[in-house]
């Protein structure tokens, strides 16, 4: 079939003070197609999506040509002729589902607004009836038009917000990173009810992501962006095992680690999870009071030096809360934890705490902003004891470990990138030479270059220092390259665990294979997305 | 950095009426404490640059000490205000959810149930009128004001990642609100008392005003209004003066107070580093 073109942009460059943001962009969505722009954060991907909705951010301007069916040129419109455009020819799906509906607004209206603002229905009865529609194919068929997000799963949620983009049946879709905040069996729903959408209503999508892997199951098309230039175009089969840009070729080793060769362990068990429940208390609700909350329910898990051992759930499933036990941050109502010989609990003396770490996802959250980084690193060792000529050397030691220099001590946090931010949080967690470092998915915030770079630092690190890690994840690829063993979690409980390469190549529970079978892969062949 | 322009003009006008208060400490134009019924109710002159009251004294110098007075109980009661409010805020963020948190809170509740003002004019009326008693009254209502505010900004930092990670490193609640906590929500306070301060000026004037404020001799603003009422008709200028000031001072600190806040505005600061 020869596909039309629904929106083509040509020389697209997007400027801002003068600094060129994305230059040279031309790239043309057809109708019935899956268009994927990929790159890492930085590159320009959402700048253009936002050029063509004509949302740029103050200071920035945009030259070239944009034409929405060959003939309406999208670039200077005023705002109120954007305004009619927006939403009704092209419609924007964003990342965060919580924050894209608007939480005091029932989510059968949010849909229907659309639909009044361009007047395609007569009234607000018909816009109404027109909402349960869209809503029905979105797969929410089940859900009252009353309800209110916070009363939706975030997949849910990022349904309605689908929902909401096509309701006035637009001609080219822009989906930006529209999966990325969510768990991998959710994702597969959304990407796949997109695919659908596509295939029935014949719209163009833009499928915006820093994810190859989501793009191979997607996408017809994929371009690769780069520091705000298109480096590499093509058919996605033919890009994904034949890339010709040196910058693709990266992406893609960098996005598929190899899974770790795993020998046989030998070191003594460090620390062993027994029979660990973490029940919160009821809350009260007015006169009411809730269910306690079991977060964790009889967990067992043992830890050997130098072993890595993965921990893998989706968002709830209260690996974190585990976590947080193991640290000793908070007690378990039932079960102990034991480090080598001592329990765990939220008073233990500061030996044992010496002994464990931790790493955050959120490489801005995790300094305070107004400490300089030598102070950060040197915080775990404030209380102890450790003579201050010491701490100065042991700080310049720590930053050379994580490749970082020790002038760097004296810079504040925000001077860094998110990877050296990455670096120092593992420079905190090492200064007190613990046994163990929990990583609390430490690299799922990072672009997968940068990943990989940390990845090897902490395998290297693991070595020289004879560490062991407790790796909590979502993200199977990283924890295959990472982890001896795994252990799956689904809500609160330990649903199986054992070597990781048993559990990667012959999951027995149902959880583990779900999520095995969901998680987007880079050698998913490419279905076709068309419908003639 | 861009500076906001009204935390300039507010600024000047705070800084001009805080540098006229420090002068009056050292040099005064005449003696305010000095009686001179011959030379009442003069027009401006060489002498007399704002002319003279009915007992003969110096206008501008009145206006002057009257600042310093105003100033040092607004300021006092800042001092009782955030003293004692920072670190029952910052206590109850730190024992959020718990017992804590409930008896500092509705306590606080307790105090805002009542009218200021009306309360500030019960202790005076039973402790008797003076400067000491009006800085106490105004002070007590100042506790729950920054209270609040310590707590509402310090509850959102207790679930960022490098408060855990203090505690990670064994750090106590205590230790934490001190070193992480308070630098933090710093600019929050420092806003919160500047707009404590216009409101102390408001009622260290209102208390003056009815008599319960500073006793004479010492002047101040809001007596200076008190005493000039019953003349108004004939020598307007004696209460459109001291009302002049404390609305200029009011409407500076006030300016100062917003610009301030747009200019410490965490966000913004993000947004050009």
């Amino acid at each position: 079939m020869t596909a039309s073109p629904r929106l083509e942009l040509k020389n697209l460059e997007i400027t801002h003070d003068g600094g060129a943001l994305v230059s040279d962009l031309s790239l043309t969505l057809a109708a019935h197609r899956i268009t994927a722009l990929v790159g890492e954060s930085g590159s320009g991907k959402s700048m253009t999506a936002l050029a063509i909705v004509g949302l740029l951010p103050q200071g920035c301007s945009a030259q070239g040509s944009v034409l929405l069916n060959g003939t309406d040129s999208l670039l200077g419109l005023s705002d109120r002729k954007m305004c009619q455009l927006r939403g009704r020819r092209i419609g924007m799906i964003f990342q965060e589902p919580m924050t894209a509906l608007n939480p005091v607004m029932q989510i059968g209206a949010q849909v229907a607004e659309t639909l009044m603002v361009h007047r395609i229905t007569p009234n607000r009865r018909a816009a109404m009836a027109q909402a349960r529609t869209v809503l029905d194919r979105v797969g929410l068929a089940q859900i009252a038009l009353d309800r209110y997000p916070h009363e939706l799963s975030g997949g849910q949620r990022q349904r309605v917000a689908i929902a909401a983009a096509i309701a006035a049946a637009p001609d080219v879709l822009i989906a930006d990173e529209a999966t990325t905040a969510l768990d991998v069996t959710t994702q597969q729903g959304i990407l796949s009810l997109l695919k659908t959408l596509v295939a029935e209503d014949g719209m163009a999508l833009l499928l915006i992501t820093h994810d190859l892997a989501v793009v191979a199951s997607m996408a017809d098309e994929v371009a690769v962006m780069n520091q705000g230039r298109i480096v590499e175009k093509g058919e996605t089969k033919r890009l994904l095992s034949r890339p010709r840009d040196p910058y693709t070729k990266a992406l893609l080793s960098a996005a598929s680690p190899a899974p770790k060769e795993t020998e046989p362990l030998t070191g003594e068990t460090l620390l062993s999870v027994e029979g660990v429940s973490r029940i919160y208390p009821p809350k009260r609700l007015g006169l009411r009071k809730s269910e306690p909350f079991v977060a964790v329910r009889d967990a067992n898990l043992t830890l050997r030096r130098g072993e890595c051992l993965g921990i893998v759930g989706g968002s709830g499933c209260g690996k974190s809360t585990l976590a947080r036990a193991i640290l000793g941050l908070e007690a378990a109502q039932l079960g102990k934890i034991v480090l080598d010989g001592t329990e765990v609990h939220p008073n233990m003396p500061l030996e044992n705490r010496r002994r464990l770490s931790i790493v955050f996802q959120d490489p801005y959250g995790s300094f305070d902003p107004r400490w300089r980084v030598g102070r950060v690193i040197a915080e775990p060792l404030d209380l102890q004891n450790v003579p201050s000529n010491e701490v100065t050397s042991r700080v310049a030691t720590a930053l050379e470990q994580v490749g970082l220099s020790p002038q760097d001590a004296q810079k504040y946090p925000h001077q860094f990138s998110g990877g050296q931010r990455q670096r120092i949080a593992i420079a905190r967690a090492l200064i007190t030479r613990p046994d163990i470092v929990v990583l609390d998915e430490a690299v799922s915030a990072l672009d997968v270059s940068v990943r990989a770079r940390v990845l090897d630092l902490l395998k290297s690190l693991q070595q020289e220092l004879q560490l062991s890690y407790i790796f909590i994840t979502h993200d199977l690829t990283v924890v295959a390259h990472m982890a001896d063993t795994i252990a799956v979690m689904e809500n609160g409980v330990i649903v199986e665990q054992g070597p990781a390469p048993q559990i990667l190549s012959g999951p027995r529970h149902p959880y583990t294979q779900n999520l095995l079978n969901t998680a987007p892969r880079l050698d998913a062949a490419p279905k076709k997305g068309t419908v003639s | 950095m861009k500076v906001q322009r009204s935390l300039i003009i507010g600024g000047a006008i705070s800084l001009f009426f805080l540098a006229l208060a420090s002068l009056s400490l050292l040099w005064v134009p005449h003696e305010v404490t000095s009686l001179a019924i011959a030379n009442r109710l003069q027009g401006p002159s060489a002498t007399y640059l704002l002319g003279t009251d009915q007992f003969g004294r110096d206008v501008l110098s009145l206006l002057m000490v009257g600042a310093q007075t105003s100033i040092a109980v607004a300021v006092a009661a800042i001092g009782i205000g955030a003293g004692i409010g920072v670190p029952l805020g910052l206590l109850a963020a730190a024992q959020h959810g718990r017992f804590g948190d409930e008896l500092i809170m509705r306590g606080n509740d307790l105090i805002f149930a009542f009218p200021a003002l009306v309360i500030a004019i019960l202790i005076t009326a039973t402790y008797g009128p003076s400067a000491f008693n009006a800085i106490l009254a105004i002070g007590i209502f100042n506790i729950p004001v920054f209270a609040r505010v310590t707590r509402a900004g310090a509850l959102p930092l207790w679930t960022l990642d490098y408060i855990l990670a203090a505690r990670v490193a064994g750090k106590s609640k205590f230790r934490i609100s001190l070193e992480h906590i308070l630098p933090n929500i710093l600019n929050l306070i420092i806003v919160q008392a500047t707009i404590q301060f216009s409101l102390g000026i408001l009622a260290e004037a209102a208390l003056s005003y009815v008599g319960l404020g500073a006793q004479p001799p010492t002047p101040s603003w809001g007596r200076m209004l008190a005493e000039a009422q019953t003349m108004i008709y004939t020598h307007p200028m004696l209460a459109i003066l001291p009302g002049a000031c404390i609305m200029a001072l009011v409407l500076g600190l006030n300016l100062a107070g917003d610009g301030l806040r747009d200019h410490l505005d965490p966000r913004l600061e993000r947004a050009l580093k």
